[in-house]
């Protein structure tokens, strides 16, 4: 056990830090329409003409190329010095592209994943529909083959950006009648632009359009679109999830120490709702905040000792442990900064970025990407081998 | 950086995990109890445990606290005597001010018991007035206890003691009270033993969830109701995984307060605190889930459910209770007396 870091990879952090401390946006992101895309464009296109997109990606599809020890570097660096989420460009860098890399043809790979890279296609992920969510096995979205094209019909539903994405990642059924309904599921890369697709944003708790829903009206993409085989996209769809090596929620992390650090401060200058000492000296908030802080202090550790695992080999099912429990250690940390707001609680500033937006938005990490309770039954039979 | 143990620290753990199978199965406390025999300190001292962070140049085994907490670690899956842990911070009191008692510790001759103050003591008095419950006195012939500023060896012989029945009845316990100077005392420019113990009481507790864990699982895989494994159920699965996630958090963050001793950094402390806090809830929590997978048989003296939970309970009488923790980890200051102990 050993937490240095060697003089190549200190050298690699200066040069990262150098390089974000002069080039990360003042702005605050803007939280949604076409000012959150342009700014999200904006910042790809920096880092990207700097050399920094697709931190992850091999060098030979134009990524950087980092070891798994740099890219926790650049995460570390990239949240110390403010700089946003990924944002817009989720699905395009850490999901769809790592797809392509895997699985996809040289043809794909040669037409899309530079043009992610470079900002210029926002992706989005078609795979949720109104019967199948925690459920995804069981989507039936038909695609029929006619030629060399496969005809769409049906729908989709919270496709996170898809109004604002060029791309997305498709699971379609193109076979109902195999044993077991993980046969049958095709990955298919789908034009948004194409005829036939109607997008209807979503409301969402906090105000925004977050989401939305698409249908397909014989909607036609061509067959060499499709990743990996026709019937296999559930193989394609694990080999993706399968990806992780414990990089991907030191950005959260690090910021949910940032949010409770920033709760502490609040404590030291206000008064308690309904008294008038200060936060700091009351023993029961201050029990919480401690117990916060050791949590989201654990995360980091969590996630140090995930990579380390992941340098050796595939990571083990404890990633599903660290994502259960950072998702709730931030529903926590946001309800209790809530609290210590008292009245003003009430108010919804205009930004993004407040406690109140932290607080209603915290539901995207315990729903979206795989409930609280999926994870658990993950745990619970991989991890520790109970019967399902 | 790497959080995973080295081959020589895995060969240790699994050198250690087997000596404790073998010879410390928890069936043992039935009828029986936690306490050691002479020749079970002796067996534990020729293997090197007593000594394995204190230096080879004052009569140890030279390696580090990494090592210490893999044994504490693994001494709570099989409810030791928290009289280990005395020993190992004993021995590293008396390297700093009475060498010529290193030697007896490691050699497990002189044995050392923990003390929880039943009332304040500034342990950096000459002479100290103190009310004390000893823990496993059977045998000690020093008592241990610390602060935040100091830790203080006392001679069990010059205490009052009145034996007393303890709700961890795995073990002894005494009430103990007396005006004794200390036979030795290192304060924390001497040795951060403060620190040092935050550390091995969070691998004590870890351990102890670890085990209790292990314990719900195979239960539930075994344990059929309504026609299935309980552990099919997500009321148990899902507790199970929330036990195995404490768990997971304890350890890795255990892990980290370890690193930051080794490379001298300088939040030791909240590091430290972090790992005690999430380990001593862990172990808390996963022994009280336990007993609840187990049904009734959980609820009984023969299952070994109940030992758990009652050493849960008592590491957590050890040292700074979770109030200061807290504070630690949030770098506030915790009054000195309030600390004690
Ligand atoms: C902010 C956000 C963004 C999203 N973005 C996308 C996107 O871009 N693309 C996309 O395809 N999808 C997206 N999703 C959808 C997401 O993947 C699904 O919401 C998720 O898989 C859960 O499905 P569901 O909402 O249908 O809930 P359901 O599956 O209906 O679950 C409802 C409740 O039942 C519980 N439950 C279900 N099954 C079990 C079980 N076996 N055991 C125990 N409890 C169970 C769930 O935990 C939950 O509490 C997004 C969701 C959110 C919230």
């Amino acid at each position: 056990m050993d937490i240095s870091f060697s003089a190549e990879e200190q050298a690699f952090r200066e040069e990262a830090r150098d390089w974000l401390r002069s080039n990360v946006p003042m702005q605050p992101r803007p939280h949604h329409g076409e000012a959150m895309v342009e700014f999200d464009r904006a910042w790809q296109r920096r880092q990207f003409d700097a050399g920094w997109a697709g931190v992850a990606w091999p060098k030979e599809f134009g990524g950087r190329g980092l070891s798994l020890l740099q890219q926790l570097i650049w995460l570390e660096e990239y949240a110390s010095a403010g700089a946003p989420a990924v944002g817009c460009y989720y699905v395009a860098l850490n999901h769809g592209g790592p797809t392509l890399i895997a699985l996809g043809t040289d043809e794909q790979k040669a037409f899309y994943l530079p043009r992610i890279l470079s900002g210029e296609t926002i992706w989005c992920q078609g795979f949720s529909e109104p019967g199948a969510g925690s459920d995804l096995a069981s989507l039936r979205m038909r695609a029929e083959i006619d030629g060399d094209h496969l005809v769409v019909n049906g729908q989709k539903i919270w496709t996170t950006y898809a109004q604002h994405a060029r791309y997305q990642e498709l699971l379609v059924r193109t076979d109902s009648n195999g044993p077991k309904k993980h046969h049958g599921i095709t990955w298919v890369i789908c034009d948004m632009e194409s005829p036939g697709i109607d997008i209807r944003p979503i409301k969402c708790m906090d105000g925004t359009e977050h989401f939305c829903e698409v249908f397909y009206d014989n909607v036609r993409i061509p067959l060499k679109n499709v990743v990996g085989d026709i019937n296999d996209g559930w193989r394609v769809t694990m080999t993706t999830l399968g990806f992780e090596r414990g990089t991907g929620l030191l950005f959260d992390q690090i910021e949910l120490n940032n949010y409770v650090e920033h709760l502490l401060e609040l404590c030291r200058n206000k008064a308690l709702p309904g008294s008038v000492g200060r936060a700091i000296d009351d023993g029961e908030l201050i029990a919480r905040l401690g117990n916060l802080k050791a949590e989201v202090t654990a995360l980091r550790a969590m996630s140090y000792k995930t990579i380390s695992t992941a340098q050796r080999g595939a990571p083990g099912p404890e990633a599903t442990m660290v994502a259960l429990y950072t998702v709730e250690t931030m529903q926590k940390a946001f309800r209790l900064g809530m609290e210590l707001q008292g009245g003003d609680a009430l108010l919804l500033p205009g930004h993004p970025g407040s406690m109140q937006f932290n607080y209603l938005n915290s539901f995207i990490h315990t729903i979206g990407g795989g409930t609280s309770e999926i994870r658990r039954n993950i745990i619970g039979e991989r991890a520790l081998g109970l019967p399902r | 950086m790497n959080l995973l143990l080295s081959d020589e620290q895995q060969m240790i753990a699994d050198a250690i995990g087997d000596v404790l199978l073998q010879e410390y199965p928890l069936d043992r406390l039935h009828g029986g109890s936690a306490t050691m025999a002479p020749n079970q300190w002796q067996q534990i001292a020729e293997l090197g445990w007593l000594g394995l962070g204190l230096d080879d140049g004052v009569g140890g085994v030279g390696y580090g606290l990494a090592e210490e907490m893999l044994l504490c670690r693994a001494s709570q899956r099989h409810l030791l005597s928290p009289s280990l842990l005395a020993a190992i911070l004993g021995a590293h009191v008396a390297a700093v001010n009475a060498p010529e008692a290193v030697a007896g510790i490691v050699a497990g001759e002189t044995t050392v018991a923990l003390a929880v103050p039943r009332k304040p003591v500034s342990l950096l008095e000459d002479l100290l007035d103190v009310e004390l419950l000893l823990i496993d006195p059977e045998n000690a012939e020093y008592v241990l206890l610390w602060d935040t500023e100091a830790a203080v060896m006392l001679s069990a012989s010059q205490l009052k003691q009145v034996a007393v029945a303890g709700v961890d009845n795995s073990i002894g316990l005494s009430v103990a009270s007396g005006s004794v100077a200390p036979f030795v005392r290192a304060t924390r420019g001497e040795a951060d033993i403060y620190a040092r113990a935050l550390v091995l009481l969070a691998a004590m507790e870890t351990g102890l969830a670890e085990g209790v864990r292990d314990m719900a699982v195979d239960y539930a895989k075994v344990r059929e109701q309504f026609g299935q494994a309980i552990g099919a159920f997500q009321a148990i699965k899902h507790a199970c995984a929330d036990m195995a996630c404490r768990v997971e958090a304890a350890d890795c963050q255990l892990r980290m307060a370890v690193v930051s001793q080794s490379s001298g950094e300088t939040d030791l402390l909240v590091q430290a605190a972090a790992a005690r806090l999430l380990a001593g809830e862990a172990a808390r929590e996963n022994a009280t889930r336990n007993i609840q997978v187990h049904g009734a048989m959980g609820y009984t003296a023969e299952c070994n459910a109940h030992w758990f939970l009652k050493r849960a309970r008592l590491l957590e009488q050890v040292s700074a209770p979770p109030r200061h923790l807290q504070r630690h980890v949030l770098g506030l200051p915790v009054g000195r007396f309030e600390s004690v102990g």
